[in-house]
């Protein structure tokens, strides 16, 4: 006979645990596989869950290990501060980047930008050492400029006076 | 300092439902593995799970509730140990290890064995002599030619259940038909 014909632990019509399973279950006489198949339905069968539940008074709890729920606690405390450092790691690394794409003028550029299909063609931004030139280049022509008008006045009587 | 995570509860409001049913949790992963360490380590597994999912929960459920995740936990100990066993020893037996393979896939070829088989009368027989939790879902499978999924919702068990129930029927039809012989 196999294994599980020793004692009747599932009802064949409902499939649910008898009560002998139920019994055996808290008295310790049932094998390792026997065990495995009552946890299996108990994993999903809530009538079975509600009956068991309801046997499992008070008196008939073992004593919970000393320092479990101590132990409990303490992983949930480190759960939660490894989840701490991660979020606040991630904000870090969020505002990082924020500034430097600020920084870039990416943002600028996109508060006044249009919608794609409204924008025409732009020209090619021109490298700041192009504005540098036409700095460099007006202060030049302004000196020029300024130099220009000297030529047309007439000096001559100015350096006469000089010499004597 | 109290801490709340994305249960909403705070540790110390976790800690009191820890200390309401330590010892419930406990008797229960007890009760399957028969092993004080293995129970305790199972019954923390339990309170650690039910704190992720705790919102999911009316107070009035939670006996029922953790004792359908500590059923879970003691499950899935159970059962490897139990697949780790069974594999040693039919690696001891016959070094098969290609059949084991092809009977831990029960969507593989359903009763390949038993069509071939010139008993096959015989081990229709067999499939019908078994008991829950492996005579409705054998019967469907092996003699109704369901799938899996078909099983598991004319059932009402989850799909995984129903593969493992058939796993294991198929070991034990083995092995009745090995003694048979």
């Amino acid at each position: 006979m196999s294994e599980w014909e020793e004692g009747v632990l599932f009802d064949d019509e409902t499939g649910c645990l008898t009560d002998y399973a139920l019994a055996s279950l808290m008295d310790g006489s049932l094998e390792e596989l026997q065990r495995l198949e009552a946890a299996e339905h108990l994993s999903f069968c809530d009538a079975c869950v509600e009956r068991y539940t309801a046997l499992l008074t008070e008196e008939s709890l073992l004593p919970a290990p000393e320092l479990m729920k101590q132990s409990i606690l303490q992983t949930l405390r480190k759960r939660a501060a490894k989840v701490m450092v991660n979020r606040y790691f991630h904000m870090g690394v969020a505002a990082c980047l924020t500034l430097i794409l600020w920084g870039a003028g990416v943002f600028g550029n996109m508060a006044g930008a249009e919608p794609a299909y409204k924008q025409q063609p732009e020209e090619p931004r021109k490298p700041v050492s192009s504005y540098l030139e036409d700095v460099a280049s007006g202060v030049a022509g302004g000196l020029n400029q300024f130099m220009d008008q000297f030529s047309t006045i007439d000096l001559r009587g100015a350096f006469s006076d000089e010499k004597k | 300092m109290w801490v709340v995570m994305d249960s909403g509860m705070t540790n110390e409001q976790f800690g009191r439902v820890v200390e309401q049913y330590q010892k419930l949790v406990y008797t229960i992963c007890y009760q399957m593995v028969r092993d004080h360490h293995e129970a305790q380590n199972l019954a923390q597994e339990t309170f650690l799970s039910a704190y992720t999912h705790i919102d999911r929960c009316r107070e009035e459920d939670m006996k029922p509730w953790l004792c359908r995740i500590a059923s879970n936990k003691a499950k899935d100990y159970l059962k490897s140990a139990y697949v780790r066993r069974v594999q040693l020893a039919r690696e001891d037996e016959d070094g098969q290890e290609a059949e084991f393979r092809s009977i831990q896939d029960p969507d593989g070829s359903p009763g390949d064995q038993l069509e071939t088989s010139e008993g096959a009368e015989a081990i229709r027989e067999m499939i019908r002599s078994l008991h829950e939790p492996y005579l409705k879902v054998s019967v469907l499978y092996f003699l109704e030619e369901k799938s899996v999924e078909e099983i598991a919702l004319a059932l009402g068990r989850p799909r995984k259940t129903v593969q493992t129930q058939l796993y294991r029927a198929r070991l034990a039809l083995q092995k009745m038909i090995k003694e048979g012989a």
